[in-house]
């Protein structure tokens, strides 16, 4: 892995010792802001498990937590907000993470976790999963769609790559992109001729944290962990690789290493992301965004800022879903793209969207 | 088998959403060419709706006509011998009935394989990617259609494939009623085309059967029931007493079963999360699907469910309504209200 770890922003004119103060007011601020998005999202955790569809009063959630499952309601604490909650901050921490990787990987502002074709590549194999085992296990699903979204990931790099940098970014763009286009495709031929592989993909086509043991949480999160130190391991290399591949090389980055993990990366947390919880839109790609407007583009700063966001939005979504529809619920999928587009348009019309 | 879809009537995702619509095009105008051509071999067609709905289609010297369950009147010259059913479910209703078509639908959901027809010879006239295909139908040459009379009286397939109009006279067929009134018009339709029903005995045991369940409810009326399903992995559907069929069936035979809110709007169903499932204030769960039984920790919670009084229905289809299909129903239930107790649920959603 490369050594430099040139940052774009941290370089301040001035003499050594106004930089050196300048740099650490700077790091100053970065430090406090993340200890407020971390307080956000702890309160965000707290809310997801005390508040539901059902309405439980919070000495009866506390008492859930402390002393196990003696009635309902403490099952509806323990067996549904629980998972799910921790299920969305895993998730929405690997969706952030992996679209700032995607951005950073194909210098594209409006790249996003499914552009690699992972997402589809992971429907696609629950979808052939369903239509020869019919199960719709969580425990087993997630292993097809964890396959799935390995190979879509690897065929996107063969076709994608060639020459000894890696694969260029617009190539890598779009080979995903018709990689995506092919696998969806293939899931709309087998759920149109087969009804039944339909009936019961159907539980599984919208991204939703609910309904998932606690078992699917601990099965995926090696996974995410795996994904999450490799990239947060790459943020120096990306660092200089965003001042162009000639710059990036001089500066010792492996370009063609550093593009590599990062696809590995993308494909472990996406792949573990959408197997736990199906496809999600949108955390991936307004999450980066949302984050660089607060770090600017170093990415030491800005992948655990993502990570924090992207954990703090899908937990807030699946909070929304479950208190705007009762007695039932909206899908945490839908609630991001609903809730998350039009702050993601007055993000964009209001401040310049950062060059990448 | 395949399992029930519940949504609003106009996000069905019946056997023939995926039907192009009126979109005029090359198909619809050879359509509308063999249709012609159809038509020439019917010396005078025609459908009004001048009388209200009669109870009998008649054939004879004046030639045959037939009120349907839109209340339209559809009048020929002679009786109709080459018919085509154009829904999965007026073709399961109707082939338990006894009539057998020239052309037909089966768009896989296991709804026409409920009442194992023999099809050799039949066009089939569905494809997955296109629904009704109108030159297979005119090719088949039909000189009677029969289509689903959706909840808001408009027929399935002919509102979004008009051209089908053109091919033969259409006479639609609800399977929005109670069980009896389905397979009473599959009777009627039947026997006015002079073929002789499937079964006749059928019918008798499904009434003996309804008289069983009638009995049951009436020994403990403060009984709540419950038909539910799956819709996603948050939540389950409590299905509307006042839009489907079985539910109408059971209603009128005295069950007392779980309301929807706002249900006379042809709500199909309401949907409630896990986490309100156990304060549905039912005491007999009845799973309205072919889907497995849900595996969530809150199911095993639910009072009925604690208590053993939850009923999977083994049902070859929840749409083929045939009198054999529903008699198995109408026996399940029967017996399981009769061992059930009253009470388990709680009083109220809380």
């Amino acid at each position: 892995m490369g050594t430099a770890t040139i940052s774009t922003t941290d370089v301040v004119p001035g003499t050594d010792g106004e930089g050196r103060r300048r740099r650490t007011a700077v790091t100053a601020a970065r430090l406090l802001g993340l200890l407020l998005v971390c307080a956000l999202l702890a309160l965000v955790t707290v809310v997801s498990v005390a508040v539901g569809a059902k309405a439980i009063p919070p000495g009866e959630v506390l008492r859930a937590l402390l002393h196990g499952r003696a009635s309902v309601d403490d099952s509806v604490v323990l067996d549904l907000r629980l998972p799910r909650t921790l299920l969305g901050i895993a998730v929405g921490a690997a969706l952030g993470l992996a679209g700032v990787l995607m951005q950073a990987l194909t210098r594209n502002p409006l790249a996003d976790p499914g552009l690699l074709g992972v997402n589809m590549g992971a429907s696609a194999a629950v979808v052939v999963a369903i239509a020869l085992w019919h199960s719709t296990d969580p425990s087993f699903c997630v292993w097809f769609a964890f396959a799935g979204a390995g190979l879509a990931s690897a065929l996107v790099h063969l076709l994608g790559s060639r020459g000894r940098s890696g694969p260029p970014p617009v190539r890598l763009a779009l080979a995903g992109t018709a990689v995506s286009a092919v696998l969806s495709a293939l899931i709309s031929v087998v759920t149109l001729l087969r009804p039944d592989v339909f009936d019961q993909f159907r539980f599984w086509g919208v991204g939703s944290l609910g309904g998932q043991p606690m078992s699917v949480v601990t099965e995926v999160l090696p996974f995410l962990g795996a994904g999450a130190l490799l990239a947060l391991g790459l943020s120096g290399p990306l660092n200089t690789l965003a001042l162009g591949d000639d710059t990036a090389r001089a500066l010792g980055t492996g370009v063609r290493r550093t593009r590599l993990l990062g696809l590995l990366a993308v494909t472990l947390l996406c792949g573990a992301a959408t197997a736990a919880v199906g496809p999600i839109a949108f955390v991936g790609l307004a999450v980066p965004h949302l984050a660089r407007t607060l770090t600017g583009p170093d990415h030491r700063w800005l992948m655990p800022y993502a990570m924090v966001c992207g954990a703090a939005l899908l937990v807030g979504s699946d909070i929304l879903g479950r208190v705007l529809a009762r007695p039932g619920e909206i899908q945490a999928g839908i609630v991001t793209a609903f809730a998350g587009a039009p702050v993601f348009i007055a993000l964009v019309r209001r401040r310049r969207i950062a060059e990448l | 088998m395949p399992s029930a879809i519940h949504t609003r009537p106009r996000d069905t995702r019946s056997p023939l959403s995926a039907l192009p619509g009126a979109r005029p095009s090359r198909r619809g105008l050879l359509a509308g060419g063999l249709g012609a051509a159809a038509l020439l071999g019917l010396t005078a067609c025609g459908a009004d709706d001048s009388g209200g709905p009669s109870t009998a289609g008649g054939s004879g010297a004046a030639g045959w006509s037939f009120t349907d369950d839109r209340g339209r009147t559809v009048r020929l010259s002679r009786r109709p011998k080459r018919i085509a059913f154009l829904t999965d479910t007026v073709g399961a209703a109707l082939w338990a009935a006894g009539l057998h078509p020239v052309a037909a639908t089966d768009s896989g959901q296991g709804i026409v394989p409920a009442v194992k027809p023999d099809w050799s010879g039949v066009a089939k006239i569905y494809s997955a990617d296109k629904g009704v295909r109108i030159e297979a139908l005119a090719q088949a040459r039909p000189d009677l259609l029969i289509d689903a009379v959706q909840p808001d009286g408009t027929l399935q397939v002919a509102s979004q494939l008009p051209a089908v109009t053109k091919i033969a006279p259409v006479v639609g067929l609800s399977t929005y009623r109670s069980i009896e009134q389905i397979a009473g018009t599959a009777d009627r339709l039947t026997g006015s085309l002079g073929v002789r029903l499937a079964d006749t005995g059928a019918k008798t045991r499904y009434e003996e059967a309804g008289s069983r369940l009638r009995k049951a409810v009436a020994a403990d009326k403060e009984l709540r029931v419950g038909f539910v399903f799956g819709i996603d992995k948050n939540t389950i559907g409590v299905m509307n007493p006042k839009t489907w069929a079985v539910l109408k069936t059971v209603s009128a035979l005295g069950m007392r079963l779980l309301p929807v809110p706002g249900g006379a709007d042809n709500t199909y169903s309401q949907a409630v999360s896990w986490e309100n499932v156990p304060s549905l204030p039912v005491d007999l769960l009845v799973w309205a699907v072919s889907d497995p039984l849900p595996d969530n920790p809150l199911w095993k919670r639910t009072p009925a469910v604690r208590a053993g009084q939850l009923w999977k229905p083994d049902l070859s289809s929840w749409y083929a309504y045939s009198w054999e299909n529903f008699t198995v129903l109408l026996d399940g239930l029967a017996t399981h209200v009769q061992s059930a107790h009253a009470g388990v649920g709680p009083r109220t959603t809380s």
